[in-house]
Formats: structure tokens, C-alpha cells, sequence
């Protein structure tokens, strides 16, 4: 059973690029399977607002992170799928990065917090 | 960048991919609902829903891809454009009201521009100064020539120094003889202002020495109306009073030469009669030496001064030098303060057109305030909203510069023609320049965004609710109507500024121009007589064809008298002279000084002065009689306090004919007193009092002549014949300058004739502004409150106490804009101070009259559109509910 939308968790500031480059890590997708795989890959605790999905998506695209082809999906409706590019792998690894670093800072302050 | 521009030329082609690729989401996420059983309808809601605001997200896209605002630009313009085509009315009459504010606050900025805050026409006009001699009084006095001389040989300061003398040549050789006016320099003259000639060249160094100086410089304006305009012109010779002179060169186009008093240039040759150091004659005008400061240059002139001062204390003890930035010379005081004020005044007529428009808006932003209501709930949010409107308004403001400008142009064309000539300093080039345009461009846009922020502001407030509600039967919103309040107030406050401004100009200027000039001016001509110094060899030729010039002008039907004077009455003196009277203890370089007329005996009765005390100068005062003398009252007053003038003798030193040097020292007995004629011209005011000997031309010969004419008919019908009556004598006489007195008076005080019409012009705009202002907001309002009035009306109010009840509340607000404008006017019209006569900045009755006007035209402006509630129908209105 996906939680209720309660339990769901926004996402937070600046995520989302990291999100969706690594969805694109394992092969092309387009803005609703993109979606899709977050939900699915956060066990459903992630909800993708499209309205910043949207905007991410072109943000990534104009830096060459990504870069998106419209091609025939399986149910014959051309979709517009994104691919990620080199620069974009790279972009994928330095935005991981900062992330685990962040991560493990907040946890040291909660850590901390609590003694 | 070229990457940037490929994507904004795609933007079409991205805009339908991206409507492409939500469209697909939306599909995709409803057939995941059919696949789990959903009917196809409700599941593409459903899709729909859980998408969100489509719109807003797609702004949200596009504000990810460059240029976004471009994109709003233009669509904003387009939604601009439509909205003003819809409201012709609206859209003309705020482009001519700013076209109006603009254009003049454009006219008024040329003159500014180019006067104040231009540097000089020349290649380093911060270096250039005027030097010139420093009375005890600490006034600037003119140089004689020995302390010039000294000066120049002293310093170390100065680049280059040259003397000006100015000087009237007649020339002869084609047509009739002509009076020109001329400057005669020193050779450094034009290397000082770092000029060159445009044809030819200027003087070379020694070619102001006696012998070397028979050479002169045309202004391009004569070389045009004079010479033809003749390329060939060097080299040839032309005759100045009598002598030979060499064309060497002709000076720039549209310069401030062809602005200035002179149209010619001629070296200045000391001779040996010029030696002096107590006949003060000459201005100057330097360059400091590169590196040199203008405190260093006047500590150098100081000690220099001094040096002379101790050296020749008989004609230098006390006296200095002042060194002063040449601008300050060029531009006096009074015209600086003059512009500045006309220009604050300008800015605020402008701003109440702005605040008009700013109402106009506003109230068409409440008939918008439905469509924008919408809009909000559609998603736009504020920040989208406010700058669509904006654009709107600076759209206007655009519209209204460009008319503006065009306006302007005219505006600042008529001005300069009916301008009074020597008004403006001649280095001064009045033009729409690109610094105006950019200036005039800037203003409107400031007024475009001034005029549309409030109503964007507040016409954009998220009150959804009660706009949707109320809308079309709306009583007004509170906070549109509190910004219409602030500008009525805010209205009024400028318009009384302006008002007491003007009412105080005007009323200084009524008393400048009724003063009593002392002369009878009804019928009076006068002419000058430029004398080429050549022709007469003696004083007695001289006096002999004054005196004959005098008869035979006499002789002439309709002129009832006739007079040799060296200035006519209101254009200042030909001399001034330090005296001494006989018997009292003497200081010679701290003499008083009076003025010093040389008239024909006829001047008094001429020009209508009335003899106080003893007798008048008459013909009988030749050169070999006693020197006798005429004093005016004030002279009577200041210097002989309690005694009998008559018979008392005042030592003068003689000007010596045909020379700029002053002779020794003889005694002219007093024998009259006359009333006080006004002295005026370019040294002094028209109101003060100065102290005047008069003397025959018999006992001072001088080459400065002038006739007036008292003639029993308008007099400029009598100046041919006149004319004709001076040639039979003289066929070389040139006549110049015939003006009655009546107009030389009116031209004594037409610079502040012409301030006082321009600030009364715009105190009238501004006052019509504000009462179209008042009109339209308690018009507005009245229209807003019809229904509230009908109620009233139902329970028993009588119309009048509604018309109360309005006017009231309207007039409370124009006595707080009453009272805040006073305020600002008792800071701001101190300003004003030096530019008024006999008038205090404070003036009771000035503002009494200018806050009673200003309160009568509100109370009218505000009592027509009131009376419309007096006539609301109560049934008519409520039976709509």
C-alpha cells in the first residue's frame, strides 16, 4: 500500500536535480517515468511536484546535463525521453558527493544535539 | 550569446514541444488509471487534477530558458497596446498631459543644459579666469593700464592674459556708413580661450603694438552679411573710422562670436596717452599656467597687488586684484538662480500631471479591477501582474517623451526668440542636444513608472474574494481611494508653491516696473552718435558739431527739444569718477565715487528732470568758462548732509579729449541740484541710488554721444527726418541704436519680466492641473457613491446636506494639501529672496491671495461634479437591488 499523502515527503531545495540525473543513470526515461521512478525507488515516500519537475527537467537540458529526444514510446504516442550525457555523469557524481557530505554533517549536528 | 539568440528564435518550436510533452504525462497517467479500472473519462480528471496548474507551471519553465522577460516584454506590449487602443479617450489625454509637462520640463532643461551645466565652449575652460581690480570695498573694479602691464610682467601664474576694452568703429568705403560694435584685445586674447581662427588666422604676439595694429578678426556672422561670406576675404582691407585695417581672419561658425556684443576684433595698443594707473578701462581675462591653481594664482595676484598698492599708494593704496573662474563671470548669479527655480517649478507642474494621470489610472484600474481579479485566480501571481501594468504606463510615459520632445523643441525655439538679447551669457548654445534627449527620454520613463506603480500597487492587492464579489457594484475599495486622497493632497501642496512663487515674483515685479524712473519717457527718442576719433582733431571741432548737430536736429517740425547726453537715461554711465570735495580731509585711494554725465545744457529739460536748488547748466557753460556742475539729490544728500550744496566745489580729475586717461585735478563748482534720473543698465540695478555730477560736453568733451529727443508726437515717426537733419551736417554720421525711452525702460527690466511670465505660466498649468484633478476624483467618487447617496436620500437626507457632505470632505483635503504646501512654500520660496524687489519672501497678502485663489478654484472644481448627488433618483437607484 503507497502511504497516505501525509506520510509523503517534500522534497527538499535542490534535490531534485540530483534525483533526476540518477534516475537517468540506468537508461533513458521520459518526465512521467521519471516521476514514476522516484516514487518507486523511495519506496513512495518521494512526490515529484511536476510543476518543478518541469522547469528542472529544461534547467538540466540548457546545461547539457541531460538531453531529451522525442522518440515512439511502447503505446505509439510519440514521448519525449531524456537522456544523460557525459557531462552530465560527471555533474551526477560531484552532486552525490555533496550530498553524502551534507548528509553525514546533519547527522553529526543531530548526533550531537541529542548528547 | 549566438547560442542564446538560436534559442529565442526557437522558442515557438520549444513552446508546442513543451505543450506536447505535459500532454503526454497527463495521457500516460490516465492510462495507468484505466489499466487499474477507472472509466476513461474520470481518470483523465483525475490525471488532469493531480497535474496541477498547467499555466503556472509552463511560466515556470519558460523562466528556466533565457530571456524569458524578453518574452514578457512583448507580450506585455501586445497586452499594452490592446488595452490603450480600447480607451482612446484615456490614452489621448494622458499623452498630452505629459507631452505638456514633459515638453516644457524638456525647454527649460535646454537652457539649463546649456548654460549652467555646460563647461565653457573652450578646450580647457576650467583654466580660464577673469582678472580685475580690487576696489577697498572689496567690488571688482576695471584695470588702468600700468597695473595691467605690471600684472603681465609680474606673474608667473598666467598662461596667457589679455586685455578687453570695449569700443564702437564706424565703418565707411560701401553703403552708409555703419556702427560696429568691436572688442579690442590683447594679441594673447584668443590664445587664452584656445580658439583659432576658421579661415585665416588670429593675431600673432607683437601685433598688439602701436604700428603693428592695424589688423582685424571678423566673426562669422559679419563675414556672412558683411563680406559676403567671401573666401577671399584675407588679406583685404576695409576702413574703421577713418583708418586702414587688414582682414586676417575670420572665427568659427555658430560660435559664441556670433552671439556676442562685438562682431569684430582689434588689437589693444597702449599709447603712450593710455599710461596710467588711475584711468581704470579694461577688463581681463587669463589662462593659468597648466598646474597652477586658482588659490595659488590669487595669492601671486595678491602679493603682486600689494607690491603696486605700496609702490603708488597715491593711486593704489588699498586696492587689489580678484581672480574669479571665468564661468562665474559668464554666468551672473541671477540667471543661474533664475533657471533653477523656472526648472524646479517645471518639475513640479509635471509631477501634478503626473499625479492626474496617476488618478486617471487609478480609476480606470478599478473598472479593471474585475478582469485582474480573474487573472489572480487564474494564477498570475503579483509579481507577473505589476509589470504588465507598469508597461503599460511606461508605454505612455515613452509616448509622452517622444511628443514631449517634440514639443519641447518648440517651446525652447520660442523662448530663445523672445528672449531679450544678452539675456543668456553668448558662450551659451541652446539646442536639443543628445544630453537633452537623453534627459527628456529618462523623464519620461520616471514619469511613466511614477504615474503607474500606485495604481499597479494597489490595483493588483490579493483581495480576490471582495473583488469578485462586488464587482460592477462596487463602493469603491478603501485603499484606491486613501492614494487618490494623497495625490489631491499632494496636488494641491505643488500648485500652492507655485502660486505663492509667482504671486511673489509678480508682485516684485510690479513694484520694479512702476518705479519712477525719474525722466518723462512719453515721447522721448533716443540715438547714439558713434564719433570717429580721426575726424576730429580738437575738442572745439567736436563741440562745434555737437552743438550744430544739436540746432539743426532742434530745427526739426514736431521736436520740442533736443539733447547731447553721453548716455541716455537707464543705460548706466559712460564714466564714473572718484571726487573730492573741496575742503575736507583726503584719502586719494579711498575717494568716493560718483557718476560723472556729460550732457548738452538742454538734458534736464529734455528728458523732463526737475531742477531742486539753484540753476541749470545752460549755454554759457563753455570751455573757457568757470567748470561748474549739476548734482543729483542723492549726491545732495550723501555728501553734503545739511549744508547748502550750491556754491561748494568738488575736485574731478579732467578726462583728457581724445584719450583714455584722466587729466589733473579741477574744481567744478556746484550750481544745481536735480531730482535723481534711474541709472539701471548692465552695472546697476534699477533701484538704487547713485550718486551723479552732471557736466557740460563743453567743459568734458568725449567721444560717447548719444541724442534724445523729446518730440510733440510719437517720436519714431520723427526719426528719418532726424536722421536726415544730423547728415545735413554730417554725411558720415552713423546713426544707431533709435529707441524710445518708453522701450529702453521696459527693456530694463525684461529679465524679470520674463521670469515672472514663465513662473505665472506654470503656476496657471499647475493650478488647472489640480483642478482638473480635484474634478475628476470628487467625479469619480460621487459616481462610486450613488447608491450610498440614494439611501441617504431614502432615509431623509435633503440633497443639500449630501452636496455638504461632499464639497465637505473634498475641501477638508484641499486644506490639509493647503497646509502642507504652506509649509513647503515658507522653505522654498526663500529661495527666491535675491530674485525679488522690495518684496519679502513672506509676503502676507501674496499668500493670502494665492491660497484664497487656489481654495476658490478647488471649491469649484469640486462643487460641479458634486452637484450630481443633489439629483441621484432614490427609486431609480435602488429599485436595481
Amino acid at each position: 500500500m503507497p502511504p497516505k499523502p501525509s506520510d509523503r515527503i517534500e522534497l527538499l531545495q535542490g534535490t531534485l536535480d540530483l534525483l533526476v540525473l540518477r534516475s537517468l543513470l540506468f537508461g533513458p526515461l521520459h518526465g512521467h517515468g521519471i516521476t514514476k521512478a522516484i516514487q518507486r525507488n523511495s519506496d513512495e515516500l518521494l512526490q515529484v511536484d511536476h510543476g518543478s519537475l518541469y522547469p528542472a527537467l529544461y534547467r538540466l537540458e540548457q546545461k547539457k546535463w541531460i538531453s531529451g529526444k522525442w522518440q515512439q514510446s511502447g503505446k505509439d504516442r510519440p514521448m519525449k525521453f531524456y537522456r544523460l550525457t557525459v557531462a552530465g555523469k560527471k555533474q551526477l557524481g560531484i552532486e552525490q558527493n555533496k550530498w553524502e557530505q551534507m548528509a553525514k554533517a546533519i547527522r553529526l549536528v543531530l548526533i550531537r544535539e541529542v548528547e | 550569446m549566438l547560442e542564446r539568440i538560436k534559442w529565442w528564435l526557437s522558442r515557438r518550436s520549444r513552446e508546442s514541444s513543451m505543450q506536447q510533452e505535459l500532454e503526454a504525462h497527463i495521457a500516460c497517467e490516465a492510462e495507468e488509471q484505466i489499466d487499474r479500472g477507472v472509466d476513461p473519462v474520470t481518470a483523465r480528471e483525475a490525471a488532469i487534477k493531480a497535474f496541477g496548474n498547467r499555466a503556472i507551471m509552463m511560466e515556470d519553465a519558460r523562466r528556466v530558458w533565457t530571456w524569458a522577460w524578453l518574452g514578457h516584454l512583448t507580450q506585455d506590449l501586445k497586452y499594452a497596446l490592446r488595452n490603450l487602443r480600447k480607451s482612446p479617450g484615456f490614452t489621448a489625454v494622458t499623452i498630452a498631459t505629459l507631452a505638456l509637462g514633459i515638453g516644457a520640463t524638456a525647454a527649460i532643461f535646454s537652457f539649463v543644459n546649456a548654460v549652467l551645466l555646460k563647461p565653457l565652449p573652450y578646450p580647457y575652460p576650467e583654466r580660464i579666469v577673469s582678472v580685475s581690480e580690487k576696489l577697498p570695498s572689496g567690488s571688482s573694479n576695471f584695470i588702468s593700464t600700468l597695473n595691467f602691464l605690471d600684472w603681465g610682467r609680474q606673474n608667473r601664474c598666467f598662461q596667457f592674459l589679455s586685455a578687453i576694452a570695449r569700443d564702437k568703429v564706424t565703418l565707411t568705403g560701401s553703403d552708409s556708413p555703419e556702427e560696429l560694435n568691436v572688442h579690442r584685445v590683447s594679441a594673447s586674447y584668443f590664445k587664452v580661450l584656445g580658439v583659432d581662427a576658421e579661415l585665416g588666422r588670429t593675431f600673432a604676439p607683437d601685433e598688439d603694438q602701436v604700428g603693428k595694429d592695424q589688423e582685424v578678426v571678423l566673426s562669422n556672422g559679419i563675414w556672412r552679411s558683411r563680406f559676403g561670406g567671401d573666401p577671399k576675404v584675407i588679406g583685404r582691407k576695409i576702413t574703421l573710422d577713418a583708418r586702414s585695417y587688414t582682414i586676417i581672419g575670420v572665427l568659427p561658425a555658430n560660435s559664441e562670436f556670433d552671439r556676442t556684443w562685438a562682431v569684430m576684433w582689434l588689437p589693444l595698443a597702449f599709447t603712450p596717452a593710455n599710461m596710467t594707473r588711475n584711468y581704470h578701462w579694461l577688463y581681463a581675462i587669463a589662462s593659468l599656467e597648466p598646474g597652477v591653481t586658482l588659490k595659488q594664482a590669487r595669492e601671486q595676484m595678491d602679493a603682486i597687488g600689494a607690491r603696486i598698492a605700496a609702490l603708488y599708494p597715491d593711486s593704489n593704496k588699498g586696492w587689489g586684484v580678484t581672480v574669479n573662474p571665468y564661468t562665474d563671470e559668464v554666468v551672473q548669479p541671477e540667471l543661474r538662480r533664475s533657471l533653477w527655480v523656472l526648472l524646479a517649478a517645471v518639475g513640479a507642474v509635471l509631477l501634478i500631471g503626473c499625479a492626474n494621470v496617476a488618478n486617471l489610472t487609478l480609476a480606470r484600474g478599478m473598472d479593471r479591477e474585475h478582469e485582474i481579479a480573474i487573472r489572480s485566480a487564474l494564477g498570475a501571481r503579483r509579481l507577473r501582474l505589476i509589470p504588465q501594468l507598469l508597461t503599460e504606463s511606461i508605454f505612455l510615459g515613452i509616448l509622452g517623451g517622444v511628443a514631449g520632445l517634440a514639443l519641447g523643441n518648440a517651446f525652447m525655439r520660442g523662448m530663445k526668440v523672445w528672449l531679450p538679447p544678452d539675456m543668456l551669457p553668448p558662450q551659451a548654445n541652446v539646442r536639443m542636444d543628445y544630453g537633452v534627449l537623453l534627459f527628456t527620454m529618462v523623464i519620461g520613463i520616471l514619469t511613466g513608472i511614477l504615474f503607474g506603480l500606485a495604481p499597479a500597487l494597489s490595483g493588483t492587492r490579493p483581495d480576490l474574494f471582495r473583488s469578485l464579489k462586488e464587482s460592477g457594484r462596487t463602493t469603491a475599495g478603501l485603499t484606491p481611494h486613501r492614494m487618490k486622497t494623497a495625490l489631491v493632497v499632494a496636488e494641491v501642496a505643488l500648485s500652492f508653491v507655485l502660486l505663492a512663487g509667482a504671486g511673489l515674483l509678480i508682485r516684485s515685479f510690479n513694484r520694479l516696473a512702476s518705479l519712477n524712473p525719474g525722466v518723462d519717457t512719453t515721447n522721448v527718442l533716443a540715438m547714439d552718435l558713434p564719433m570717429p576719433r580721426t575726424e576730429f582733431t580738437n575738442s572745439t571741432t567736436l563741440t562745434n558739431y555737437l552743438r550744430e548737430v544739436t540746432q539743426k536736429v532742434r530745427s526739426v517740425p514736431g521736436v520740442r527739444d533736443v539733447a547731447i547726453t553721453d548716455k541716455p537715461p537707464m543705460e548706466g554711465f559712460a564714466n564714473g569718477a572718484p571726487f573730492l570735495i573741496e575742503g575736507r580731509e583726503d584719502i586719494p585711494s579711498q575717494r568716493p565715487v560718483s557718476g560723472f554725465k556729460v550732457i548738452g545744457p538742454s538734458y534736464f529739460d529734455t528728458v523732463g528732470m526737475r531742477l531742486l536748488k539753484g540753476r541749470s547748466l545752460d549755454e554759457s557753460d563753455v570751455a573757457a568758462a568757470m567748470p561748474v556742475t549739476v548734482i543729483n539729490e542723492t549726491m545732495a544728500k550723501t555728501y553734503f548732509k545739511g549744508e547748502d550744496p550750491i556754491g561748494k566745489r568738488i575736485l574731478i580729475r579732467q578726462l583728457v579729449f581724445g584719450k583714455s586717461a584722466r587729466g589733473p585735478e579741477i574744481p567744478w563748482q556746484v550750481v544745481g541740484v536735480v531730482r535723481d534720473e534711474k541709472v539701471g543698465g548692465k552695472v546697476f540695478s534699477l533701484d538704487e541710488d547713485i550718486p551723479v555730477v552732471y557736466v557740460t560736453f563743453y567743459q568734458s568733451p568725449g567721444f560717447s554721444n548719444s541724442l534724445v529727443v523729446r518730440a510733440a508726437m510719437d517720436p519714431l515717426l520723427l526719426s528719418g527726418s532726424i536722421e536726415q537733419a544730423i547728415w545735413k551736417v554730417n554725411n558720415n554720421q552713423a546713426v544707431a541704436n533709435i529707441e524710445t525711452l518708453g522701450e529702453i525702460e521696459s527693456q530694463s527690466v525684461a529679465p524679470a519680466r520674463l521670469r515672472t511670465a514663465l513662473l505665472a505660466i506654470f503656476a496657471g498649468i499647475a493650478l488647472l492641473l489640480a483642478a482638473v484633478g480635484i474634478y475628476g476624483v470628487v467625479s469619480y467618487s460621487v459616481g462610486q457613491r450613488v447608491r450610498e447617496m440614494a439611501i441617504r436620500l431614502a432615509l431623509g437626507a435633503s440633497p443639500g446636506d449630501l452636496l455638504k457632505l461632499v464639497i465637505g470632505k473634498t475641501m477638508l483635503v484641499v486644506l490639509v494639501g493647503l497646509a502642507l504646501g504652506g509649509g513647503a512654500a515658507l522653505a522654498l520660496t526663500r529661495v527666491l529672496a535675491s530674485l525679488l524687489y522690495d518684496t519679502s519672501p513672506t509676503d502676507g497678502v501674496t499668500w493670502v491671495v494665492a491660497g484664497a485663489l487656489l481654495a476658490t478654484v478647488a471649491l469649484l472644481a469640486c462643487y460641479f461634479p458634486a452637484r450630481r448627488v443633489t439629483k441621484v433618483d432614490p427609486l431609480a437607484v435602488l429599485r436595481f437591488e
